[in-house]
């Protein structure tokens, strides 16, 4: 069957009723590389951890018990302050990750605009071809 | 002594997971006590099939391996060190380089596989290749073992099921011919120059002919993105003209095998080829490039391209899809290849050639 179209075509463009048609190469498309993690094994680690710890009392000699307070009372103030400054932190960091994911999806979406000017940039090109090859 | 088959995964649909489930059966039937270990198991594999690898593969003395080896592995390491009689069937691993600009990991896990693939040449007692291109790359590996070539057994009464009759319809209610390729998005199976073909069939015969790609893009989204481009940049509709169904039911890939007036192969890297048989089975008058295992499967039958010619290739498909005669002259060469991957007769080639393996 082959053999039988090879002649059948070779017979045609001798005639010169087949012309070759040009097709921009595959080569020349660009796209945005994205991070497939189609591999990426779905263990969770998260799962071994165990959340259900036993608290047991702990029982302290006075002088134990004296040194504990006096070094709360030192250390409380500066506890206190860390805290504050936790508190403002946290609050700092959900603001930014806000931020951030504001700007992945204007990332994404310039990313969009992009493959949609370089589709119809190449679209034109090859459209400027087919005219001059009078396709 | 049991035959036990180990592999790294046995899914639903996949050519291993079916050759090796086809294997276990015929070898049951022929007497034989078998055992399917895997690496990892699909979920709606009936229990009791196969047992997965905790840690080690656990084997009795007496025990007889086939491996089968399609991917990179550890069980490509492991299987190195187990001292039972081992027999490889090798399905051919895809080289990295076509996956690189695509998805990494997937690059990363073929070169692995190719790597160990190689390093096994000494491991096993004798080879069944499921085809000669797979036979000729074990060869140039550097493998001197006794290597033999086996089709894939298909289990071609599954073809015999209900089709998905809705697919069926929408196939068959846009008024022109439809040209399918069944296999996943991937690079090595070359999808744009399908692209390329519909592109140059539209500029010489007009809008008749419209191309569906059925297959999962799973860890080649960014090949298809690329291929959606290129259609579009061609001035393609991504409805009307190529057309990507995405991952559909065995039910609607056996619909469009039905609604099919042509099968279009462009691979250029395939150890055996499973939906060129399909496309016989179901009567589908086959055009293919003619590179690795795929001239060996079609072996005379079907349309084989000598280069990417796109003219060319257009031409010939339109001479298939319009012209009955050959058409028919097409199929008949078709269904005499597909005798020879019956059931019968591959299983008898297997039956013979694991009873020389094992003596």
């Amino acid at each position: 069957m082959t053999q039988e179209l090879e002649r059948r075509y070779k017979a045609k463009v001798e005639a010169g009723q087949i012309e070759e048609v040009q097709v921009l190469p595959f080569e020349e498309v660009e796209f945005f590389y994205v991070e497939d993690e189609s591999f990426v094994s779905n263990n969770d680690a998260v799962q071994y951890i165990e959340e259900n710890h036993e608290v047991k009392p702990q029982k302290r000699n006075l002088v134990a018990k004296i040194s504990g307070a006096l070094f709360g009372f030192a250390v409380l103030p500066i506890l206190t302050k860390q805290n504050a400054l936790n508190f403002h932190m946290t609050n700092a960091i959900l603001e930014l990750n806000k931020y951030t994911e504001e700007n992945d999806e204007l990332h994404e979406r310039i990313m969009e605009l992009k493959t949609e000017i370089g589709v119809l940039s190449a679209r034109l090109k090859v459209l400027k071809r087919e005219k001059e090859q009078g396709q | 002594m049991r035959i036990v088959q180990i592999l790294t995964t046995l899914s639903f649909g996949d050519a291993v997971s079916n050759d090796c489930l086809a294997i276990d059966k015929l070898l049951r039937d022929n007497g034989y006590d078998t055992r399917i270990i895997v690496e990892n198991l699909d979920k709606r594999i009936p229990k009791g099939t196969a047992s997965l690898i905790r840690g080690k593969i656990r084997l009795r003395d007496e025990d007889i391996v086939l491996y089968h080896l399609s991917t990179g592995t550890k069980l490509n390491k492991l299987i190195k060190d187990i001292p039972n009689r081992k027999f490889m069937i090798y399905h051919n691993v895809t080289p990295a380089h076509f996956f690189k600009d695509y998805n990494g990991a997937t690059a990363k896990l073929c070169a692995k596989g190719r790597e160990q693939a190689a390093d096994l040449k000494d491991t096993f007692e004798a080879v069944m290749c499921d085809s000669d291109y797979n036979r000729q790359e074990l060869a140039e590996m550097g493998y001197e073992c006794k290597m033999t070539v086996r089709p894939i057994l298909i289990p071609f009464e599954d073809y015999e099921k209900e089709i998905d009759h809705e697919v069926y319809d929408e196939l068959k209610s846009t008024g022109k011919k439809t040209v399918i390729f069944v296999g996943r998005i991937a690079p090595n199976k070359c999808q744009e120059d399908i692209i390329k073909l519909a592109y140059t069939y539209k500029k010489m015969y007009g809008d008749g002919a419209r191309f569906v790609l059925v297959g999962s893009s799973t860890g080649t989204k960014n090949y298809l993105t690329r291929l959606k481009t290129y259609a579009r940049i061609l001035g393609l509709d991504l409805e009307s003209d190529v057309v990507f169904t995405g991952q559909i039911s065995f039910k609607g890939i056996l619909a469009h095998y039905k609604a099919a007036d042509a099968f279009v192969c462009m691979s250029e890297h395939e150890g055996f080829c499973v939906p060129l048989v399909e496309a016989m089975k179901f009567e589908v008058p086959i055009l293919a490039y003619d590179s690795c295992a795929v001239p060996g499967t079609l072996n005379g039958s079907g349309v084989l391209l000598d280069k990417k010619d796109m003219t060319k290739a257009a031409f010939f498909l339109h001479e298939i899809l319009e012209d009955e005669n050959l058409c028919s002259k097409l199929i008949e060469t078709e269904r005499t290849r597909l005798a020879d991957f019956s059931y019968e007769n591959v299983s008898r080639i297997f039956m013979e050639q694991i009873k020389d393996f094992i003596g």
